[in-house]
C-alpha cells in the first residue's frame, strides 16, 4: 500500500500551480531507534510497570539521562518533540523514590495545563496500592482546594506545580512543607526554554529561593531540566539553577522519512507583487491532507485566523463530522481543550487548527503533518510547530506557507537563512536590579539573612548593599549579623512572574432561555477581539458581539450569519510624563524618561469571507489601554538631517505629491473606470486611493514619478497589499528596527520585553525625528536606564551590524527584510547610525 | 557614597519607589528600654534572656461585671471542642493566649514579638506577657513560653485556630524548636461566640463581645489593634519604648477577656435555664446550640422558652419553624401540629405543606390533605411572592394536588 503522504506529495509534485510555488523541498531520511536495555539495576516494580506499558527496551538518551542521575549530576535533555523526553526524567526519578521511599520530588512546568498533562504519564509508572491512602503524585497549584492542601503536603512524595505557585504559595508558608523540603531529592524544570526574558529572570531567583529553602531544612537537590531545541541549552539552565549542568542531546528516537516543504503562495498580480493568500493557500493545502485522511495539524498565527482556517475546512466538506476538526487556542475551555488533545492521541479528531498555545509540550502523540501559515516568528518556534508531524516509521510532512509579509517573503527567497540558522538564543538576567531586588524581599521574609550569606550568584558583599538599602528603607531591621522582616505584608503576593493581566473577560452568548459561557479571552485582547459589534468565531460559529462590559468582566454576543469578519483599528501613541535623565550625544540628544504608551482601538473594518473584499467599518468607544513604563529615546539634531538631506540619504518625510496632484489622481481614476484594477471594487462602494507603481521617493523628481503609467487606482485593501511589497523602508524604520532588534543583545532580555516606536515628527523629540524603545512592562523594568546608559555601545554595534551584513539592501539580520520590489532603506539607515557614532 | 546609597541611586533611575521611610535619620540619642518602661524582669533561659511582665489576678477579680474564675462543670463545653477527656479537670489546667505580631500576612515573615498568656493557679491568675526587644531574642521568647506552658492540658484562645497557634507552629519550626502545642486540646472561642451571639451582636471581635457581652471597658492606654505592627517596628528603629506599654494593657486586657468569656460561656451551657439569661435572642442561640449538638430534650426546652418570650417577629416565626421540624423528628406530631397551625396563621407555606403531608401520610386522610394544599395554593395566590419563591411553591403544591385528586378518585371508585 502506498503511504497516503506519498500519494499526495507525488501529486504535488507533478503538480504544475502546486510545484511551482514550492521554493524550497528538504528531506530527512528515515533514522532507526537507537535502542538500549533497561538497566538492571532499575527498582522491579518500575520494571514491571514499564513492561505493563510495553516499555522494553530505552532509547539511548533515556538510559544517559538515567546513569548521569545516578552519578550525581544535574543534566538538562534537549531533545525534539515526541522523543520520550518525558521518560528521561520519570525514570531516574521513580526509581530513586522507590529505593528510597522518604524521598521528595518537585516538578515544575510552565503551565497548569501540561501539569495536568504529565500527572497520568508520571502515575502510570508509579508503583501504587490504592490501600495505601493518597496516592504519592500529586498536583498542587491555584486550583488546588483549599481543604485537600494540608493532605497533599504531608502524604506527596511528587508535588507537580508551576513557578508561580512555587512562589507566592509554597516558598512563603515552607514551614509548613518542612518534611518535603527536608527530604527534597530532585527538582525537575520541564520546558524550560519557556523561562526566558523577564519570565526566566524571575523563575531564576526562584529558584534561588527554592535552593535556599532547601538547604535550610538540610537538602540539596539534583535538577533535571528538559528543554526544547534552543542555541544555548547549557547556559539557560546553568542560568537558572547556577549549578554545573551537562546537557543530553542525543537522540535515540527513531522517526520514518520526513519533508519539509516551503511555499510561497502565487502572484495575483505581479506587477503590485500583490499575492494569493497564505491563509487561503494553507488551508487548500491542508484540505487536500485532510482529503487522504492524512492526521493535520494547522498553525495560524492569530486566533481570529484559527477560526477563519476551521470555517473554510468545514466549508469544504459541509456533511462532515465537526468533531473530526477540531480549533485549539486560548480562549476554549479548559475541559474542551483536554477533550481535544484527547481525541488527537486517540486518532478520532483528524484534524486540529491551533494557535502556539499547542507548542508547549502538551502530549498529542505525533501527526502526520504539519501546516504552518506563516513564519511564527522564531526559528525554534517554527522547529517546535514543524516537530509536531513525526511518526516512529511513516513519513511525515510539515509544510510552511509563507505570508505576503516582507519577513516571511525574505526567507521564501533565502530558505538557506531559514534553514541553516541557529535557533535562538534563549537569554534571562537574573541580576536586573529590580527583579533582584523583588525576590531578595521575598527570600527575606522566607528566612532571615545573615551578613554572611550571599543569594544565587550575588556574593555575601553585594547582598550587603541590598539589604542596608531595604533596612533603610524600613523593610528589614538589623539585628547583630541577622536582618529581619519587618514589615505588614506578604511580598510574594505583590510580584507576577509573567507580569501578565490577571484579568479575562467571560464570553456569554445569548441562548433561548439563558445565557451560556463559551469561553472568555484576556483583557488585553478583549479590547481588539470582543469590541462592540466584532465578528467573534470560535469554534467555526460566528458570533456578533452585542456589548462589551468592561466592569462586569462579561462580553454579551448573539449567534450570527453575517459574510464577513472583523478586523479592529488600533492607534499607539508614547506621550512623555516626566524627564528623568537628558544629555547631548555626537548628532542627537538622548532621553531616559517615565512614558505612557497608550494603545486604544477606535474602529473596525468589515471584510468579506473568501474575497476579502473591504465592506465598510464603524467606530467604537472603548477606553484606551495603557502603559506606564520607562522609555529611552534619540532624538536626531536638526543638524544632522540637514546634512543628511544634503547627502540625499533621507527619506521619512511625508510624500509631497505636488499641487497638481488632485487633478492627476481624478484623471487616473477615470481613466481605470473607477474600479481596483486589481479587485475590481467599485468607487461607489469605497473611496478608491490612486498608487504609486514604483515607489513616489525613488524617483528623482515629482513629474516623472506622477507621470500616468505610474499610478494606478486601487481600493484600500489592495493598496495597503501593494505599499507592504513594493516598500520604500525609511531610514528611520531601519534605525529603529536595528536598535530594536540589538537591544536586546545588549540586555539579555527577550525581545517582547522593548517595545519600539519612531516618528519623523514626534512630539516626544519637540517635532524632529524621534526612535523610543522601551520596556513593556507596566513600570518599567530597567531595561530603557541600561540602553540609555549603553547608547554608544548599542549606537556602534548596530552601525557594524549593518555595515557588515552581507545583504544587498537590507535582510532581518539588519535594517529588516527587505521588499520584493522597493528599497531596504540600507544606505538611509547606515547614513543615519554613521551620524551618531564617535569614528576615533 | 556607600555601597547602598550608590545602589538606591541606580535604582530610584529606574524608576522605582524607594525611600518612604526617613525615621532613622532622627533617631533620638537617648534610649528608653522596655524595663524602664513596663515592670518586669528577665527569665533565663537555654536561649537567653526574654523580657516578661508579670501580674496576679484575684480569682474573683470581676473583669467587666463578670469573674475570671468559674467552677461550673465543663462537660459541655468539652464535649464541643472534641475535648470530652477533659471534662473533669478544672481551670487550673487551661492555658489563656493571645499574641501581638508583626502583621497578619500570614507566611513565615510574620512573627509574634509578645505572647501573652494566663493560668489560675493558688495564687490566682497569673498573667505573664513575654516580649522580644527584638527579632534575634525570638528563640528565647518561644523557650519562655514552652516552660510557662509545661504540664498545661489545654490552650484557649479567640480565632486562635487560623491565626496565632499556626504562626507560633511556623516559628518553632523555624527555631528548630519543638512545638509545645503537640498533643494538647484547643479552645477557639471565636466559633462558639459566632454561635452564641449571631442573632443579637453585630459584631463577634473580641473587643465586641467582652465589652457587650462582659461590659468591659477599655482604659485609655489601650490602642487599637491594627496600629500594633507599625508601633513594634517603630520602636526597632528607635529603641524608645515607651508608646509600648499601650500594647502590653492591650494584650493584658484581651488575656483577661478570653479568661472572663471562657467562664461566662461555661456557665451558659451548663445552666442554659438560668434566670441571669435575660435575653430572648440568647435562649434561641442557645437551644439552636443544644439542637446541633443533639440534645433535643435541652433544646426543645429552650425553643418553648423562648417562643413564650418577647421575641422580635422575624426571629419568633423562624424559631418556631425550627421547633417544629425538631419536634417532627422526634415524633411528636401533636406539639408538631399546635405550631404548623399557628404558622399557617401566619401564611407560611412550609407549614400548609407540613399539614398536608401529616393528613396525606400520617393518618390517610386524603381530603383533609388536599383541604390544606388547596388553602396554601388560595395564600399562594392571595399575597404576593416573588416570583421564584412562588414558583417552586406553586409547583409543589400543583403536584400533590394532583397526587391527592388521584389518590382520592381512587379510593372512590373502590
Amino acid at each position: 500500500m502506498i503511504d497516503p503522504i506519498k500519494t499526495v506529495l507525488n501529486r504535488w509534485r507533478s503538480h504544475p500551480t502546486i510545484a511551482e510555488n514550492v521554493v524550497d523541498w528538504r528531506v530527512l531520511a528515515p533514522k532507526a531507534a537507537d535502542f538500549t536495555e533497561i538497566p538492571p539495576d532499575l527498582a522491579p516494580d518500575l520494571i514491571e510497570n514499564l513492561q505493563a506499558l510495553g516499555i522494553h527496551a530505552l532509547y539511548r538518551h533515556q538510559a544517559i539521562a538515567y546513569e548521569k542521575i545516578r552519578a550525581g549530576n544535574n543534566i538538562a535533555i534537549v531533545s525534539g518533540t515526541a522523543s520520550g523526553k518525558t521518560l528521561c526524567y520519570n525514570l531516574p526519578l521513580i526509581d530513586s523514590l522507590i529505593k528510597h521511599p522518604d524521598g521528595k520530588a518537585l516538578l515544575l512546568f510552565p503551565t497548569k495545563a501540561l501539569a495536568q498533562d504529565q500527572l497520568s504519564t508520571l502515575r502510570d509508572l508509579l508503583p501504587y496500592d490504592p490501600e495505601q491512602g493518597l496516592h504519592p503524585a500529586n498536583i498542587y497549584d491555584g486550583d488546588t482546594p483549599q481543604h485537600t492542601r494540608p493532605l497533599l503536603r504531608q502524604e506527596s512524595a511528587i508535588i507537580l506545580t508551576n513557578p508561580d505557585m512555587l512562589h507566592t504559595g509554597i516558598l512563603p508558608h515552607h514551614t509548613a512543607w518542612k518534611d518535603f523540603f527536608g527530604s527534597l531529592r530532585f527538582v525537575v524544570i520541564d520546558e524550560m526554554h519557556s523561562y526566558r526574558g523577564v519570565f526566566g529572570s524571575h523563575v531564576a531567583n526562584v529558584i534561588r529561593r527554592l535552593k535556599r529553602v532547601s538547604r535550610f531544612y538540610g537538602s540539596q537537590p539534583q535538577f533535571i531540566l528538559t528543554s526544547a531545541t534552543i542555541a544555548n541549552p547549557q547556559a539557560l539552565a546553568q542560568g537558572l539553577i547556577e549549578k554545573p549542568v551537562t546537557v543530553i542531546d542525543q537522540d535515540g528516537s527513531p522517526h520514518g522519512e520526513r519533508h519539509f516543504l516551503m511555499y510561497n503562495p502565487p502572484f495575483v498580480d505581479k506587477k503590485m507583487g500583490i499575492r494569493q493568500s497564505s491563509l487561503l493557500e494553507g488551508t487548500y493545502l491542508a484540505g487536500e491532507l485532510l482529503d487522504e485522511n492524512i492526521q493535520t495539524i494547522i498553525f495560524g498565527r492569530t486566533r481570529r485566523s484559527i477560526e477563519l482556517i476551521l470555517t473554510y475546512l468545514r466549508q469544504r466538506d459541509p456533511q462532515g463530522n465537526p468533531n473530526r476538526l477540531r480549533g485549539y487556542r486560548s480562549g476554549y475551555l479548559p475541559k474542551e481543550r483536554r477533550a481535544i488533545e484527547e481525541g488527537l492521541r486517540r486518532g478520532d479528531v483528524q484534524g486540529v487548527v491551533a494557535t502556539s498555545a499547542l507548542e508547549l509540550g502538551i502530549d498529542i502523540g505525533g501527526m502526520d503533518a504539519a501546516v504552518l501559515i506563516g513564519y511564527p516568528g522564531s526559528i525554534a518556534a517554527a522547529r517546535q510547530q514543524a516537530g509536531r508531524a513525526g511518526r516512529k516509521l511513516t513519513p511525515s510532512l510539515a509544510i510552511m506557507v509563507t505570508a505576503p509579509n516582507a519577513m516571511d517573503q525574505y526567507l521564501a527567497r533565502h530558505p538557506d537563512y531559514f534553514f541553516g540558522r541557529s535557533p535562538e538564543h534563549a537569554l534571562i538576567a537574573p541580576n536586573n536590579l529590580l527583579i533582584l531586588l523583588q525576590h531578595i524581599r521575598c527570600a527575606a521574609f522566607e528566612l532571615p539573612f545573615s551578613t554572611a550569606e550571599g543569594f544565587g550568584a550575588i556574593p555575601a558583599e553585594q547582598l550587603q548593599a541590598f539589604l542596608k538599602l531595604l533596612t533603610q528603607n524600613g523593610e528589614l531591621h538589623q539585628q547583630g549579623e541577622r536582618f529581619f522582616w519587618m514589615a505588614d505584608n506578604y511580598p510574594a503576593a505583590e510580584i507576577s512572574l509573567r507580569n501578565a493581566t490577571p484579568d479575562n473577560i467571560t464570553l456569554m452568548v445569548r441562548g433561548p432561555h439563558r445565557e451560556e459561557r463559551i469561553g472568555q479571552v484576556d483583557l488585553n485582547s478583549a479590547y481588539w477581539m470582543v469590541h462592540p459589534q466584532a465578528v467573534y468565531l470560535h469554534e467555526g460559529t460566528a458570533y456578533l458581539v452585542e456589548e462589551l462590559d468592561l466592569e462586569a468582566g462579561a462580553a454579551h454576543l448573539c449567534q450570527t450569519a453575517v459574510d464577513y469578519y472583523t478586523q479592529a483599528r488600533r492607534q499607539t501613541q508614547v506621550e512623555e510624563k516626566q524627564l528623568l535623565q537628558h544629555e547631548p550625544i555626537i548628532g542627537a540628544h538622548k532621553h531616559l524618561g517615565e512614558i505612557l504608551v497608550t494603545t486604544q482601538v477606535t474602529g473596525y473594518r468589515k471584510i468579506r469571507w473568501f474575497t476579502h473584499e473591504f465592506l465598510g467599518g464603524g467606530e467604537v468607544d472603548l477606553p484606551p489601554t495603557l502603559l506606564n513604563t520607562i522609555g529611552f529615546w534619540i532624538v536626531l539634531d536638526e543638524q544632522t538631517v540637514s546634512m543628511l538631506k544634503e547627502q540625499m540619504l533621507w527619506n521619512a518625510d511625508k510624500n509631497d505629491y505636488g499641487p497638481e496632484w488632485d487633478a492627476i489622481r481624478q484623471r487616473v481614476l477615470r481613466r481605470d473606470g473607477e474600479r481596483c484594477q486589481v479587485c475590481g471594487a467599485l468607487a461607489s462602494d469605497q473611496p478608491l486611493h490612486v498608487h504609486h507603481i514604483q515607489p513616489y521617493r525613488s524617483f528623482a523628481s515629482r513629474e516623472t514619478a506622477n507621470q500616468l503609467q505610474n499610478l494606478i487606482a486601487l481600493c484600500p485593501s489592495c493598496h495597503r497589499q501593494a505599499e507592504t511589497s513594493v516598500r520604500i523602508r525609511s531610514g528611520m524604520a531601519g534605525f529603529s528596527t536595528v536598535l530594536h532588534n540589538l537591544a536586546p543583545l545588549l540586555l539579555m532580555c527577550d525581545g517582547e520585553d522593548l517595545g519600539v516606536h519612531y516618528d519623523p515628527n514626534s512630539t516626544l523629540g519637540g517635532g524632529l525625528p524621534t526612535v523610543v524603545l522601551y520596556d513593556n512592562i507596566p513600570g518599567g523594568l530597567g531595561l530603557s536606564q541600561y540602553l540609555y546608559e549603553m547608547h554608544a555601545d548599542l549606537l556602534s554595534q548596530g552601525y557594524e551590524t549593518i555595515a557588515q551584513c552581507e545583504c544587498e539592501d537590507g535582510c532581518p539580520s539588519c535594517v529588516g527584510p527587505v521588499g520584493e520590489e522597493g528599497s531596504g532603506g540600507k544606505a538611509e539607515t547606515l547614513a543615519i547610525l554613521k551620524a551618531l557614532i564617535n569614528h576615533d | 557614597m556607600t555601597d547602598w546609597e550608590s545602589l538606591a541611586k541606580q535604582l530610584k533611575a529606574l524608576g522605582m519607589q524607594l525611600g518612604k521611610d526617613t525615621s532613622l535619620n532622627n533617631v533620638p540619642t537617648e534610649k528608653h528600654p522596655i524595663e524602664q518602661v513596663v515592670a518586669g524582669r528577665f527569665w533565663e533561659g537555654i536561649y537567653g534572656p526574654v523580657f516578661c511582665h508579670e501580674e496576679v489576678y484575684a480569682r474573683d477579680h470581676l473583669h467587666g461585671k463578670k469573674p475570671l474564675w468559674t467552677d461550673v462543670p465543663i462537660t459541655r463545653l468539652c464535649q464541643w471542642a472534641s475535648a470530652e477527656g477533659l471534662s473533669n479537670t478544672d481551670l487550673s489546667d487551661f492555658i489563656f493566649l493571645d499574641t501581638e505580631t508583626s502583621g497578619l500576612a500570614g507566611g513565615t515573615g510574620t512573627y509574634a514579638f509578645e505572647i501573652g498568656v494566663g493560668r489560675f493557679s493558688d495564687h490566682g491568675f497569673e498573667l505573664a506577657q513575654f516580649f522580644m526587644r527584638h527579632p534575634g531574642e525570638e528563640p528565647a521568647l518561644l523557650a519562655g513560653l514552652t516552660e510557662f506552658m509545661h504540664g498545661m492540658q489545654a490552650v484557649v484562645t479567640y480565632n486562635g485556630k487560623s491565626f496565632d497557634i499556626p504562626l507560633l507552629n511556623t516559628r518553632y519550626t523555624l527555631m528548630g524548636m519543638t512545638s509545645p502545642f503537640e498533643g494538647i486540646a484547643h479552645f477557639d472561642l471565636l466559633p462558639l461566640a459566632r454561635r452564641l451571639w449571631r442573632i443579637r451582636l453585630e459584631s463577634r471581635t473580641l473587643g465586641n463581645v467582652e465589652s457587650q457581652i462582659l461590659g468591659v471597658r477599655r482604659g485609655e492606654d489601650e490602642v487599637p489593634g491594627y496600629m500594633i505592627p507599625e508601633m513594634y517596628f517603630e520602636y526597632l528603629k528607635t529603641q524608645d519604648a515607651r508608646p509600648l506599654s499601650g500594647i502590653f494593657y492591650h494584650n493584658a486586657i484581651d488575656i483577661l477577656s478570653l479568661a472572663g468569656l471562657y467562664s461566662h460561656m461555661a456557665f451558659l451551657l451548663d445552666e442554659p435555664h438560668s434566670e441571669k439569661i435575660k435575653h430572648a435572642e440568647d435562649i434561641v442561640a442557645l437551644a439552636r446550640f443544644f439542637e446541633s449538638m443533639g440534645d433535643s430534650l435541652q433544646a426543645q426546652s429552650l425553643y418553648q422558652k423562648a417562643l413564650i418570650m418577647n421575641l422580635e417577629d422575624e426571629l419568633h416565626w423562624d424559631t418556631l419553624e425550627r421547633f417544629s421540624f425538631l419536634l417532627k423528628r422526634n415524633g411528636d406530631w401533636e406539639a408538631a401540629l399546635t405550631l404548623w397551625m399557628q404558622a399557617a396563621e401566619n401564611q407560611a407555606l412550609y407549614a400548609f405543606e407540613e399539614l398536608a403531608k401529616f393528613y396525606e401520610h400520617q393518618v390517610k386522610d386524603f381530603a383533609t390533605a388536599r383541604a390544606w394544599t388547596n388553602k396554601a395554593l388560595i395564600v399562594l395566590k392571595e399575597h404576593a411572592f416573588p416570583a421564584y419563591e412562588y414558583n417552586f411553591w406553586f409547583e409543589k403544591f400543583k403536584h400533590r394536588l394532583g397526587r391527592l385528586e388521584r389518590r382520592l378518585s381512587n379510593t372512590e371508585e373502590r
